[in-house]
C-alpha cells in the first residue's frame, strides 16, 4: 500500500510540475484569409480553422499538461502545413497554391482529415460527404484560377 | 613629321578604344547592379541531398532560387519558414521566386525524403 501511495503521489507532483512548463498558446494576426465562396469558408472555419489558421478556438483541455502538449503541437504543425490565415504568403508562388490545394483535395478524398483523435471532442469538425465534396469543388476551381492567372 | 603624326595617331586610336572598351566595361557594371536587386542562387538535389546544404544569401533582396532535381526519384522542395512546397521531378529545374526576407535561418528539406535531405538558408 505504501508503494501505491508513492507513485500517486509521485504522479501528482509530475502533473503539479507540468502545469509550470510554458507554452504557447497564440493565434497569430491574420495577414489574409484564403478566399472561397461562403458555404466552403463555413465548412472549413467549422473543421479546419483550429488547427490550420491562425483563428484557433483553444479548448480548455489546451490549458492541462500534458494534453495541452498534444493540442499545441497539433495546431503548430497544422499550420505550418496549411494556414488558410496567411494566405497571401503562399499567393506569390502559383504553384505552391497549387500544391496546398491538391494536399487539401486529397485529405478530403481519402478522409485523413480531420484527425481521428480530433473528432470525439469536436463532433460539429465532423465532414459529410456533401461537405467533402463542396470542398473537392471549390478545389478544382481554384485550382483552375490560378492556372489561368499564372498564364495571364 | 609624318611619323609623330601616325603615333599621335595611335595614341589617339588607343586611348578612344581604351575609352570605349571601359564604357563597355562601365554599362555592365551598371546592367549586374541593375540585376542585383533580384538575387539568384541554385541548390541541386542529387545522391540523396541537396548540394549546397546551407546557403547564405542579404537580406531585403527577392531571390530566384533555382531547384535541380538530378537523382532518379521525385521530390518535394518544402520549407515552412519560407511558405514553398514544390514538386520536382527527375531531371526537372523549377525557379522558386522569394520575397525580399528578413534576417534568420529558413529551413528547407525534400518532403518525401525528410530524414536525410535537408538544409538551411541563411539571411544576413
Amino acid at each position: 500500500m505504501p508503494r501505491i501511495r508513492w507513485i500517486v503521489a509521485a504522479g501528482a507532483v509530475v502533473f503539479v510540475l507540468a502545469q509550470l512548463i510554458p507554452m504557447s498558446r497564440s493565434n497569430p494576426p491574420i495577414s489574409q484569409d484564403v478566399a472561397a465562396p461562403p458555404q466552403v469558408q463555413a465548412i472549413l472555419r467549422r473543421s479546419c480553422y483550429d488547427c490550420h489558421s491562425n483563428q484557433t478556438r483553444w479548448p480548455w483541455y489546451a490549458r492541462i499538461a500534458p494534453v495541452s502538449w498534444l493540442v499545441i503541437r497539433d495546431v503548430e504543425r497544422g499550420r505550418k502545413h496549411i494556414n488558410f490565415s496567411t494566405w497571401d504568403k503562399y499567393a506569390d508562388d502559383p504553384e505552391t497554391v497549387i500544391r496546398k490545394l491538391r494536399n487539401l483535395d486529397k485529405a478530403m478524398h481519402n478522409g485523413s482529415m480531420p484527425l481521428w483523435y480530433y473528432l470525439p471532442a469536436h463532433s460539429d469538425a465532423h465532414l459529410s460527404d456533401a461537405d467533402r465534396q463542396a470542398i473537392e469543388d471549390w478545389v478544382r476551381q481554384a485550382i483552375a484560377n490560378v492556372g489561368q492567372n499564372d498564364k495571364q | 613629321m609624318t611619323r609623330i603624326s601616325n603615333g599621335i595617331r595611335n595614341i589617339a586610336i588607343g586611348a578612344l578604344t581604351a575609352g570605349l572598351i571601359g564604357g563597355l566595361v562601365g554599362m555592365t557594371g551598371l546592367t549586374s547592379v541593375a540585376h542585383a536587386d533580384e538575387a539568384q542562387t541554385q541548390l541541386t538535389f542529387t545522391k540523396g541531398h541537396f548540394e549546397p546544404a546551407t546557403l547564405d544569401i542579404a537580406a531585403g533582396t527577392p531571390m530566384k532560387l533555382t531547384v535541380v532535381n538530378q537523382s532518379d526519384s521525385t521530390i518535394e522542395f518544402e520549407s515552412f519558414e519560407l511558405n514553398r512546397e514544390r514538386v520536382v521531378q527527375p531531371g526537372q529545374t523549377i525557379i522558386v521566386k522569394l520575397p525580399k526576407l528578413d534576417p534568420g535561418q529558413y529551413h528547407f528539406f525534400d518532403d518525401f525524403h525528410h530524414e536525410v535531405a535537408q538544409g538551411t538558408i541563411t539571411v544576413r
